[in-house]
């Protein structure tokens, strides 16, 4: 490693505020562009199954 | 006889999906792997730049989202040529699935760059700069063809005004690459050229040409992700969907 210790990687000589929010936005950022569409292609696909019963199956009633 | 097949499969939003499926995992996870190694190895095995100190490890992240905003915005103005010329059903849905993460990527790019200019030029912003106007252009861009093609009651209308307006914003592509040449702007022109010696220490240049072709693999990854989401919107009364949906529960 580069620095002496962790709290100075932490703090990066004063830069560190800047460098560790960079990533951080980053971070959320491309967490989020996984996690969207993601949960949304189960939603759809969970729709599609409820979709798929009520074509196929005969209702109980009749 | 020239082999065509491969053309039309691409066409086919079940094999698309197939595919997909098969190789998202090994795309993802070899970008999100990869992304974390190379900040990793700028964040803490690098040297910091003579002049700009630690601040500039913020390039690690900035370069990649910049590089891959632009890339993306190429390849989202060529599918929607493809989606008008030839009224390709997959073309138009890879214009609305690179849209929001092309969005993303400039967001980023933006921010990033933002919080570097704040210890490096002393000013977060500077609105007289061609570089970070021409950008912000970019972002506007992408959310401009977003908003149109929900703008629309007919779906077919809005995706042939989303495909014009990328294709018209093509002209903002050589703008961006050119602004730190033809403009007096703060932000320091290229550190790596393709026909001159690239000026960055070889120490700091390695980890950087790891997080390029990350950014590209969790970018492909991202377009794959919302290109599944826009397949099953509109295949959502076809049969092997709805097998497919019945398989996944079974798992």
């Amino acid at each position: 490693m580069y620095f002496e210790s962790l709290n100075e990687l932490w703090h990066m000589a004063g830069h560190g505020v800047f460098v560790w929010s960079a990533y951080a936005i980053s971070l959320v950022v491309l967490v989020g562009l996984v996690y969207y569409p993601y949960r949304q292609y189960r939603e759809q696909l969970e729709a599609i199954r409820k979709l798929g019963a009520t074509l196929n199956e005969p209702s109980q009633e009749s | 006889m020239a082999n065509w097949q491969w053309f039309h499969r691409l066409g086919s939003p079940k094999w698309l999906t197939g595919t997909m499926d098969r190789w998202l995992p090994w795309i993802l996870g070899g970008g999100v792997a990869l992304l974390l190694l190379s900040s990793i190895w700028g964040l803490a095995f690098t040297p910091p730049d003579y002049k700009q100190g630690n601040s500039f490890r913020i390039i690690y992240i900035h370069v990649p989202t910049a590089v891959v905003a632009l890339a993306a915005y190429y390849v989202m103005a060529i599918a929607g040529a493809v989606s008008i010329i030839w009224r390709m059903k997959v073309a138009d849905m890879a214009l609305r699935a690179v849209a929001p993460v092309g969005a993303a990527l400039t967001f980023l790019a933006l921010v990033t760059g933002a919080i570097w200019g704040k210890p490096t030029w002393g000013a977060y912003w500077v609105w007289q700069d061609a570089r970070l106007t021409s950008m912000l252009i970019l972002f506007f861009l992408y959310l401009g063809i977003m908003a149109l093609y929900d703008a629309y009651q007919n779906r077919d209308n809005g995706s042939r005004a989303a495909a014009i307006m990328a294709l018209v914003g093509t002209v903002n592509i050589p703008i961006i690459y050119k602004s730190v040449d033809w403009w007096a702007s703060l932000h320091q022109p290229a550190s790596i050229k393709f026909t001159e010696e690239t000026t960055i220490a070889s120490e700091m240049l390695q980890p950087l040409m790891l997080a390029i072709p990350a950014m590209y693999l969790f970018f492909i990854a991202a377009v794959m992700l919302q290109m599944r989401v826009q397949i099953a919107r509109s295949e959502k009364r076809s049969q092997w969907l709805q097998e497919l949906a019945r398989t996944r529960q079974q798992k």
